[in-house]
Order: structure tokens, then sequence, then C-alpha cells
């Protein structure tokens, strides 16, 4: 698995979906390429494998439906996080205002996510990165896990999320700092 | 029992093992979930979640069928209409336009207007406006008709 394609592999991929009679093939390989990395990154931003299932599926619909109007102004794997990352924060919005929860009240829902998801089987050490993830402000978690665990770059990140290199460069070193005194706490 | 079964040494020793034991355990090692950092997924998720999508997108394309068939009734209804509907307003229509010519100007047309003989003949007109002739009736009629006289002048 690759996280990335080249630009004449992206370039084959689109002119590919742009044919009707080749789409689908161009869809299969397109999965081949983003289906795992971006369930991650959904799991890692709504915790429940069940509820990063839905998303991950509805980031893929919308990407056959839409990739008409994609102008390549991007690379397509930017595109295609940048629709997952959307999916995943508009469905925690959606949760919030359902359970009219407040922000601190957020943390604690994906925390019990966390705690009752029956696909989560980390060790103490795990739970506990876990944990001191999910007390970050949702826009350092998305940095720190896109940067920790994706190993995107910071020019990669910032067309994805829309932001400064600069922020996002501030943010990650905030949330490196915030984990590993979370974490001391713990421990001690 | 299973190839898998029987090729396993421990069942030619002296112990036993349950019937399809061996296949169980190897059905259970097979739902061992991928993970990562402790988040983890049933073993043939991304297999079975990329089946999933393409029958999604199938689905689509055909319920995009589907709303094409639920449009042809309309639009052959609306098609009909478009063509009835002229034809239906034109009676109505020809009755209106009727209204608004006065006798003069229908005088002043017919008196101008060279009638096609054949056509008259062939709708059994020419037979009718023989007899009249003959019996004299068209011009009693012609004189007794007040409103008429005019026409006879340019006749």
């Amino acid at each position: 698995m690759r996280k990335q394609l080249n630009s004449n592999e992206e370039a084959e991929l689109l002119k590919k979906f742009r044919n009707k009679a080749t789409k689908q093939t161009a869809f299969v390989e397109c999965l081949g390429f983003f289906q795992i990395p971006i369930y991650w990154h959904i799991r890692r931003i709504v915790i429940s494998h069940a509820d990063a299932d839905d998303l991950s599926q509805n980031t893929f619909i919308k990407v056959w439906e839409k990739i008409d109007d994609f102008r390549a102004d991007s690379k397509l794997y930017t595109w295609i996080y940048s629709i997952a990352t959307n999916e995943a924060l508009q469905f925690l919005k959606r949760k919030k205002q359902v359970q009219s929860l407040h922000a601190a009240d957020n943390d604690e829902y994906l925390l019990n996510t966390l705690k009752t998801d029956p696909y989560f089987n980390g060790n103490q050490l795990q739970q506990s990165l876990q944990e001191a993830i999910l007390s970050l402000p949702e826009k350092q978690r998305l940095v720190f896990n896109m940067k920790y665990y994706e190993n995107l770059k910071y020019e990669e990140i910032s067309e994805i999320l829309q932001t400064s290199v600069g922020a996002l460069k501030a943010s990650y070193h905030h949330a490196v700092k915030k984990i590993e005194l979370f974490i001391q706490k713990k421990l001690s | 029992m299973k190839t898998s079964d029987k090729q396993n040494p421990v069942e030619e020793s002296a112990f036993e093992v349950p019937e399809q034991y061996f296949s169980a355990q190897f059905e259970k090692l097979k739902h061992i979930p991928h993970q990562q950092h402790g988040m983890t997924v049933p073993l043939d998720f991304f297999e079975n979640q990329e089946a999933q999508m393409l029958s999604k997108i199938k689905q689509g394309q055909k319920s995009k069928l589907k709303y094409i068939y639920w449009l042809i009734p309309p639009a052959v209804a609306a098609l009909f209409i478009f063509i009835l509907y002229p034809n239906l307003k034109t009676p109505n229509a020809a009755k209106l336009n009727l209204d608004k010519v006065s006798d003069n100007e229908i005088i002043e047309h017919l008196s101008h207007q060279e009638l096609n003989q054949d056509l008259l003949c062939e709708t059994g007109w020419c037979q009718d406006i023989h007899e009249l002739n003959k019996s004299n009736d068209l011009e009693k009629y012609l004189i007794e008709t007040d409103n008429l006289s005019n026409l006879i002048d340019l006749i």
C-alpha cells in the first residue's frame, strides 16, 4: 500500500475516472491506494470503528460522485483527505448537536467511545496516549494525528486543513507538549 | 472432517481433539482484527468494505435509471397535452375570431375570393346549387332576404 501516487499515475487515474467505460476500474484502483489510510484517518478522529466504517464509505461515495468536479488544482489524495476530514468533523458536530454536548463533554463522549468500542484493545500505554490525544483541542488533535501517525508533511496538512504551515507547526508543538505532560501525570 | 484437520499431527498421536476443532480455531484466527496502536478492525474488513462500496455505486447508477423510468409517464403526459392542446383550443379560437369579423368584411372577402369549384363539387355543393337554380328557390331566397341585398348587387 502506498500513501500517494506520483503525478503520472494520478493523471492516468484521473483520465480513467473521466472515461465512463473505465470509471469503475479507476474507483477500484483509487480504493487500493486510499481506502486503508483514509479509514485510519477517520477512525482517529471519530474513534468508533462502526462510525469510521460508515464515514469512510461516505467519503469514497462522494469521491465517486464529485470526481467530475475535481479540477486537479490540488493533488488527488489531499482532495480525498479533505473530504474525509470534513465528513468526520461534520459527524462529530452533528453528534454534538444531537446530544447537546458542550466542548468539554465532547472529549468525554470520545473517551467513552474509546473505552466501550469493541475494536479497541490497546495496552495501558496506548490507552493513555489515546486519552492524551483526546484531551487536545480539535485542531491540535487533527494535526498531531496527521503528523505523528500518518507522517504527512506540513505542506500536505496545510493543503488538507487550509491552514498555514507556521500555524500547523505551532499546533503540533503545543500538542506534543500537552501529551508529554498528560502522560507524565498519568505515570506519576 | 476437513483436509486441514486430517493433516494435523496431533490427531495422529494418542491425543484426540473434538471434531472440526482445528477448522474452528482457524475460523477464530481469521477474525483476529488488524491493529493500529490499539485500534483494531475485523480481519476481512477492508475487503468487505470495498465490496460494499462497489455495490453502493452500482445501486446508485441503477437508482438514477429508476428516476428516468419515473420521468417517462409525466413526460408522455406532457407531450400528449402539448400535442392535443392546440387542437382543443382551435374551435374556440375560430369562434372567437369569427365573432370579431363583421358581415361586411366577410362579404368583401367572399366577393374577391375565387371559389374552388372542384372542392365544392367534391363536398356535394354543386348538386345542391344546381337543384336550387332549377327551381328558382335561390333567387327567391336572395330577394326576400334584406340583409343580403348588397350581396345581390355585387353578384
